[in-house]
């Protein structure tokens, strides 16, 4: 059964009709309530408008616009293509928003059953239609109506059943303990909102040995945003593992993301010699002697972790 | 690691233990450009080759393993196993084809290889210089002549048939596909009428994604990658064309936006060694200028017509079909013209 379930509106005022401004800037502050070592003068801080350069090309608006098409009838992979999103460059922009590649981490996961996912990702249910192909049945779940109605619309199209589609706050998930096998946080916008409050959120939810998919990372390839990803993301692996910890995972495995989060075309674990044999076969001389050091992190602008209870 | 893929490593003969700790895993995820299994709905998605690769790594932490992991319905990797598996068992190409073997799960087929460690070609082409990138090209390409003419004795069911092939015939349904798509006529005509001057042609089963990330340089050899499309072109000179105009996108500084055609005529270094590998490989296949300039204009009919069947956006693929009118206008003013295969040029 394919519903929407509004049950649960963002706690945050104006919820998914906020401003893009008004999101850096509370993006920020929550990064700053979250991550207190970015507010220490000593450290390099980010600046609202290099966090706006971090969120990805699929801003609210564009959402809108796909889910108009898709209400008005169109597919949404043709209402997806019909957005000005293509990279001229390399052609790729539009696989990047619709490639499944994205959920290929799963197979680096073991759990003990494949049963039931949440998927916490929100955007266009990519995450979704991926874990669908893995899971028994799978719930999504924005705060956006755009959104939810848009990967209703989806799966209907593609006759995917077995997905539930939710509107709820992350900070209040209709979900009883011990819920799901899997749940995916895969993208750069929840992450930074709210991470420790997604982490805890979610620990509850997990069954023993089930697994929490958590990407962090810039959505940007290349120019600004990549590099401010390296530098605020890099060195987050260690902050981000004590978080999941802290939060009460036990086994965490790292993952370093090239060349961004929304391209995850490369996954290395996140240690000396994987990611000194990634960079030796990719022959970047700078990679191989920095993916020796402890700053092999800066090579990279994105992460994944999975995180078991 | 999923149980599934842990058992196809180890049918694949990778010491992996069904029991390892997941943070023990040696794998690394690389070139993930599609999901396994498929998600539905794929009609218009143009990431035609789904599935990751995975690099395997020993116990010590050196590569050890390369494998290619594809959805149950890729028909293209147990293509490219059987070829490998033939090609490399023969003594003339054991040190050119590297050996694989293949493994079927419930869900993905995996393909595995030695690790070759070694120096993919395009990520030195720009250190050689005009006279080492001329030796170097032309090295490849015998290299790839060395291979079909292997492959033509022990793969004779490759072969579509066994009359030569007829270019004009041949890549008739794709001018049409281009004329439907708004190519022009005067465009298509032109084209036309020089591959019906180049008559038929003998066949020759190409490599068909011969660039240099396809060829890895070692220490004392040569090794040719990605046998996956092999054979599906055999039309002669098609592979040259290819390593030229990828080497040529690569090598050109500043980099061009020009059409490869157009870089192909200019009266620069690049333009002259282009000219003479075309040449030399021609003259190699036994081909007279007539058929050299016809596999020249069906290689980029050809390819601008698969790029653009992929559903590619269109800021992609116009470059592709702007390149036709660029050729049909260097055919008519004789810029491009059988006297280019000739060796007095």
């Amino acid at each position: 059964m394919r519903t929407i379930l509004h049950l649960i509106e963002t706690s945050a005022p104006g919820g998914a009709e906020k401003s893009s401004a008004a999101l850096s800037a509370s993006l920020f502050s929550a990064l700053l309530r979250d991550f207190p070592f970015l507010s220490d003068s000593s450290k390099p801080i980010l600046e609202a408008p290099i966090i706006q350069k971090l969120l990805p090309e699929l801003s609210p608006n564009i959402v809108a616009s796909v889910n108009h098409l898709v209400r008005r009838g169109m597919h949404w992979r043709d209402a997806l293509e019909a957005q000005p999103l293509c990279d001229t460059s390399t052609g790729d922009a539009v696989a990047r928003i619709v490639d499944g590649a994205r959920g290929n981490w799963i197979w680096l996961m073991e759990v003990p059953r494949w049963d039931v996912a949440l998927d916490l990702s929100g955007g266009l249910g990519t995450m979704t239609s991926v874990l669908r192909q893995h899971f028994t049945r799978v719930h999504y779940v924005a705060t956006s109506i755009d959104e939810c109605e848009f990967v209703e619309k989806r799966c209907s199209q593609d006759r995917l059943d077995r997905v539930s589609v939710v509107r709820a706050a992350v900070n209040s998930l209709p979900y009883k303990r011990d819920a799901f096998d899997c749940i995916s946080v895969d993208g750069p916008i929840d992450p930074i909102r709210q991470p420790l409050t997604i982490l805890r959120a979610c620990r509850p939810l997990l069954r023993s040995g089930g697994c929490l998919q958590f990407a962090t990372g810039a959505a940007a390839r290349r120019g600004l945003g990549a590099s401010s990803g390296r530098m605020a993301y890099g060195f987050g692996v260690i902050r981000v593992t004590s978080a999941l910890r802290r939060a009460g995972f036990r086994a965490i495995i790292s993952y370093y993301v090239a060349p961004s989060v929304t391209e995850p075309r490369n996954m290395i674990p996140a240690d000396r010699r994987s990611a000194y044999a990634y960079e030796t076969m990719t022959k970047s001389r700078v990679g191989a002697l920095l993916a020796k050091s402890p700053l092999r992190y800066l090579l990279y602008s994105a992460q994944v972790h999975l995180a078991y209870v | 690691m999923k149980s599934e893929l842990v058992t196809a490593l180890m049918s694949a003969g990778m010491p992996f233990e069904p029991t390892e700790r997941p943070d023990q895993h040696r794998v690394v995820i690389v070139a993930s450009r599609g999901a396994i299994p498929p998600p539905v709905s794929l009609p218009g998605d143009f990431v035609w080759n789904r599935g990751f690769n995975l690099l395997v790594l020993d116990k010590g932490g050196s590569p050890s393993h390369y494998c290619k992991c594809r959805p149950l319905d890729d028909h293209l990797l147990p293509h490219e196993t059987r070829v490998r598996q033939v090609l490399s068992h023969d003594p003339r190409l054991s040190s050119l084809v590297p050996y694989a073997c293949q493994t079927e799960t419930r869900r993905f087929r995996l393909q595995a290889s030695g690790y070759i460690s070694g120096t993919p070609l395009n990520t030195m082409l720009r250190t050689l210089r005009p006279a080492e990138l001329l030796s170097t090209l032309s090295q490849v390409l015998k290299a790839a002549e060395k291979v079909s003419r292997v492959a033509a004795d022990l793969l004779p069911d490759l072969f579509h048939n066994d009359r030569p092939a007829d270019l004009a015939r041949d890549v008739d349904p794709a001018l049409a596909y281009l004329g439907r798509r708004g190519v022009a006529s005067v465009i298509i005509t032109t084209l036309r009428n020089t591959l019906l001057a180049a008559g038929a042609l003998p066949r020759r089963l190409q490599h068909g994604d011969l660039w240099p990330g396809n060829v890895v340089v070692t220490k004392r050899r040569w090794w040719i990658l990605d046998f996956e499309l092999f054979g599906q072109i055999q039309v002669p000179l098609y592979d040259a064309c290819h390593l030229l105009r990828t080497s040529s996108d690569i090598v050109a500084t500043p980099p061009s936006n020009d059409v490869w055609v157009n870089r192909l005529v200019q009266r620069n270094p690049l333009g002259s060694l282009s000219r003479q590998l075309l040449r030399d490989a021609a003259a190699s296949d036994g081909l007279s200028p007539e058929q050299a300039l016809g596999a020249m204009v069906y290689y980029v009919v050809d390819f601008a017509t698969r790029i653009h069947r992929r559903a590619v956006p269109a800021a992609f693929s116009r470059p592709f079909l702007s390149e036709l009118g660029h050729l049909a206008h260097a055919l008519e003013a004789e810029q491009v013209s059988p006297v280019m295969f000739t060796s007095s040029t």
